[in-house]
């Protein structure tokens, strides 16, 4: 009976497990639903006869799994390579030394070969890395000391567990506690706790996604104490993306029966940094213990206990950033040293050194169940949390610089802000203490065998139900228009703010390019994107070492993201105009970057095309000729040094000039960029004079420029708007002046003090804020990885120019 | 035997574990968390004054020093040198 009920229990957490991951896709490039498929096939192959052959089963898995995720050439690169390599290492005779020797050899072709041998051999090989690069070093550590010895095949098993094929990001399991005689059986209680284990993870991938979409401020709003205290807490909390990554590969080796214990024990209840170490990534710290603290610590226990302590703890810390460097060695190809890297690891290096010099408070007195010891309990919980909080900045901000201007603005409270901040504090230390008193007997190791908490799966079986309940109540229209709008980001998981800067940085065109795992684990997604190549990539961009001017080369006709890309005998993207502009036509001039250029939609589809065709269809106006001289990459900068050095022999009446969103975002890019390269000395003398009051442009990123430079930012651009004032007065043109927001923003406005300056200067403003309102936003997008209008988006803002176009002719005309 | 045993767990009762944990002969000690690494390494160092052994690094772990029952095994193995 008991069995009949475990089986529809494991049914029903199947049913969910598969319709969240259907729906969300929490797991991302894992595709957890493969591998679940795959592991549901092999745990009801160990429920049978086939079970007396497991290991042989788990290798089935093995090629099962590289088929599956791999297109066939890496498939068979990677399974030859891998399977020379594993014979190598547990079955030849020769000295360790050697098989280290060959791993490292690996490393170099990995990081140094790269483009030297074919693709699907280096992908073969760095795959095979990502499987042996800690497990091998657990392997040839550990059988120098076992009494005896396990089958081949299992070791076989062990090294290339199918489970890690689709994910580099994988636990560090050890070899050691891995027993054939008793695993590869998995009862009912196994699946159950496995199939629990998984949800678990689930769990903190909605966690992840909740706090990633809706609580995580966008970088560009952190400008004072509390915005960044807000971003480091919720940046932290994106930890969970992280365990429950790492929770769902543990919850398959129950399907395989294998009993790991937990991987994390409640990491936000570590009350000490010693403690957070025992707690995060276990595995990863049984890992470092075995193979290098106690070795080191036996070195050096000569020199005394409490000193052998501190220094081997110490360069566990440093030995633990040089394998990160390792890992990013092999699943990136480089690895760039950055010195926050290093300084996170010396100071957390520190910190649990410093636990064990300093007297800690007895522990008799904070195992006693009173509110008192609770309290000091809860206190070291928070001050923990917030320590780690800073630490964990530390190691995810991109340089120094950053971290360095992030505690600056948390360091700018002011008494009212620290005052709340402290009575906050206290009361959840006092008011925690009150739940820690009763629920702290559960902050403990969980079983690997035995009953399965029944609280915990209900609890974890609740939010899964209730994120898919969610979707059908939203997919059936039941909710308002806002909410469902809010909710389809949870669903559809678009890039946030922060990670859409480093998009339009060109960070997801790196990654794309080093993250050999997204492209081996999803063929299509990989296939499609090496079509989808930067501008600066193709042959269309002509180079040239003029930093305030990008030019497209005259006379093409190439495919750009598929679709055709043609330029006149002038570079720009459109028909071909005579200079001397025909006797009763109005001309204008497109300025602009990669949208007003077109990026991602044919020739005849551009905004600027579609609107000046219909326009002439009008009797009610002149003749209208609008030029395209866009081109991307261009920010206000680049559109001003065209104005004043490219439309004049064209005789234009008017400019049409588009502010973007990211248009200071791009200008923040620029400045770095030319800082970078020494460049900055052809900037306009007014903008470097201003730019050169702030050191480190080049060092920090982005953010941290804008954040530098806020205060300066109007004065940049009415820097900017004062010149282009000046060259249209001395030319008599006139400024139409656009604001376009991004189509995914569905709650864009213009910005009040920019619209001021704007208009001081005389333009004709027309702020499209509201034109995407009433579409579907995603319907409207050039592709799901690339937010450039298409054709529809396009076709949006040509009916709106077209319009606009109008009444600025009419305007100016009656004004004549 | 058992006054090994009992020397063990007094050590561990008296500076490992606190008061509420009583600790018996099969009390799971390392999974539970009762000994963590630093832990480990004091009991090492009892066990290696106290019985004159000597523990190599790979010794250290759960196989050796899971309950007082296996780390007493442990030990007379070591002292009849299998």
């Amino acid at each position: 009976m008991k069995q009949v009920k475990n089986w529809v229990i494991i049914t029903a957490l199947l049913i969910l497990i598969v319709a969240a991951e259907w729906i969300y896709h929490f797991s991302g490039s894992i595709q957890l639903l493969s591998l679940l498929g795959l592991s549901v096939i092999i745990c009801l192959l160990l429920q049978t006869k086939a079970q007396k052959y497991a290991t042989l089963v788990l290798i089935f898995g093995f090629l099962a799994a590289s088929f599956w995720f791999l297109p066939l050439k890496q498939f068979l690169s990677f399974t030859a390579i891998f399977t020379i390599t594993g014979v190598f290492i547990t079955r030849s005779k020769i000295p360790r030394i050697f098989k280290y020797g060959l791993l490292l050899l690996y490393l170099i072709i990995i990081v140094f070969l790269k483009f030297q041998i074919p693709l699907y051999i280096y992908k073969g090989i760095q795959l095979s890395m990502i499987l042996l690069m800690f497990r091998a070093l657990i392997y040839l550590y550990d059988i120098q000391f076992l009494k005896s010895h396990n089958p081949k095949s299992f070791d076989f098993f062990y090294l290339g567990i199918y489970t890690n094929i689709p994910a580099p990001f994988f636990p560090v399991i050890d070899y050691k506690s891995l027993n054939p005689s008793n695993i590869f059986n998995p009862d009912t209680t196994d699946i159950l706790r496995g199939l629990n284990i998984v949800l678990r993870g689930i769990v903190h991938l909605i966690a992840y996604r909740l706090i990633y979409q809706y609580f995580v401020p966008g970088l560009d709003d952190v400008d004072d104490a509390v915005s960044a205290f807000h971003y480091l807490v919720t940046s932290y909390l994106m930890i969970m993306r992280m365990s429950g990554l790492l929770w769902l590969s543990v919850g398959f080796f129950y399907l395989m029966g294998i009993r790991l214990p937990d991987i994390f024990q409640n990491y936000f209840l570590a009350s000490g940094f010693d403690d957070f170490w025992r707690r995060i990534n276990i595995y990863w710290k049984n890992f470092m213990l075995k193979i290098f603290y106690y070795p080191i610590f036996f070195k050096l226990k000569k020199f005394g206990f409490q000193k052998a302590v501190v220094f081997t703890t110490f360069s566990l810390f440093i030995i633990s950033w040089l394998l990160h460097i390792y890992q990013a060695l092999i699943i990136s190809g480089h690895y760039n040293f950055r010195l926050t890297d290093a300084l996170f690891w010396v100071v957390f290096g520190l910190l649990v050194c410093s636990v064990q010099i300093v007297p800690s408070i007895s522990k008799n007195f904070l195992s006693k169940n009173t509110y008192l010891a609770s309290v000091r309990k809860t206190l070291g919980i928070v001050t923990t949390f917030l320590t780690i909080t800073i630490l964990w900045s530390i190691w995810m901000s991109p340089n120094f610089w950053d971290w360095k201007i992030l505690m600056q603005l948390l360091f700018s409270f002011s008494l009212q802000e620290f005052s709340i901040f402290l009575i906050g504090t206290l009361i959840l230390v006092f008011v925690g203490a009150y739940f820690y008193l009763f629920l702290g007997k559960y902050d403990k190791p969980r079983p690997t065998t035995g009953k399965v908490s029944a609280f915990e799966v209900t609890f974890n079986s609740l939010i899964v139900a209730l994120s898919i309940l969610f979707f059908m109540v939203g997919e059936r229209g039941y909710f308002d228009p806002k909410l469902n709008t809010s909710f389809s980001k949870f669903v559809q998981n678009p890039l946030n703010a922060n990670d859409k800067d480093k998009q339009f940085d060109g960070y997801y065109d790196q990654i794309i390019d080093d993250n050999a795992n997204k492209v081996l684990s999803n063929a299509n997604t990989g296939k499609a994107l090496e079509q989808w190549k930067k501008l600066s990539d193709t042959e269309i961009l002509k180079s040239t070492d003029n930093i305030l001017l990008k030019e497209l080369k005259p006379n093409i006709s190439e495919s750009f993201k598929k679709f055709t890309f043609s330029t006149n005998e002038y570079g720009f993207r459109d028909k071909f105009y005579s200079e001397n502009k025909p006797d009763s036509t109005l001309r204008f001039i497109l300025l602009g970057g990669s949208i007003e250029m077109g990026s991602g939609v044919s020739d005849d589809e551009t905004f600027e095309s579609v609107a000046e065709s219909s326009l002439n269809k009008l009797d009610s106006i002149p003749q209208i000729e609008i030029i395209n001289m866009a081109c991307s990459s261009r920010n206000i900068i680049h559109d001003l040094y065209v104005l004043d050095n490219q439309t004049d022999s064209f005789h234009p009446d008017g400019i049409i000039m588009f502010h973007h969103e990211r248009e200071w975002h791009a200008i923040c890019n620029y400045f770095g960029k030319l800082y970078r390269e020494g460049k900055a000395s052809q900037l306009y003398p007014e903008i470097k004079n201003i730019l050169d009051k702030y050191p480190h442009l080049e060092n920090a990123s982005n953010w941290g420029r804008k954040t530098l430079l806020k205060d300066q930012k109007m004065e940049i651009m009415a820097a900017m708007y004062s010149r282009i004032k000046s060259i249209a007065k001395a030319r008599n043109l006139k400024i139409l002046w656009i604001y376009l927001p991004e189509i995914t923003n569905v709650s864009a406005s213009l910005d009040t003090s920019l619209l001021k300056l704007v208009d001081g200067n005389e333009f004709y403003v027309c702020d499209y804020s509201q034109i995407f309102d009433g579409y579907t936003r995603d319907s409207l997008l050039t592709s799901s990885f690339d937010t450039h209008p298409n054709r529809e988006g396009h076709a949006i803002i040509a009916a709106r120019l077209k319009n606009d176009l109008i009444n600025f002719v009419k305007k100016y005309k009656n004004n004549e | 035997m058992s006054d090994m045993k009992e020397t063990i767990r007094n050590f561990i009762q008296s500076d490992i574990a606190n008061d509420n944990e009583s600790i018996s002969y099969d009390t799971p000690l390392m999974s539970s968390g009762i000994i963590d690494s630093i832990t480990a390494l004091q009991l090492v160092s009892f066990l290696e004054d106290t019985f004159k052994i000597e523990f190599q690094p790979h010794e250290v772990d759960q196989e050796n020093l899971e309950t007082i029952d296996t780390i007493a095994k442990f030990v007379a193995s070591k002292q009849s040198g299998v």
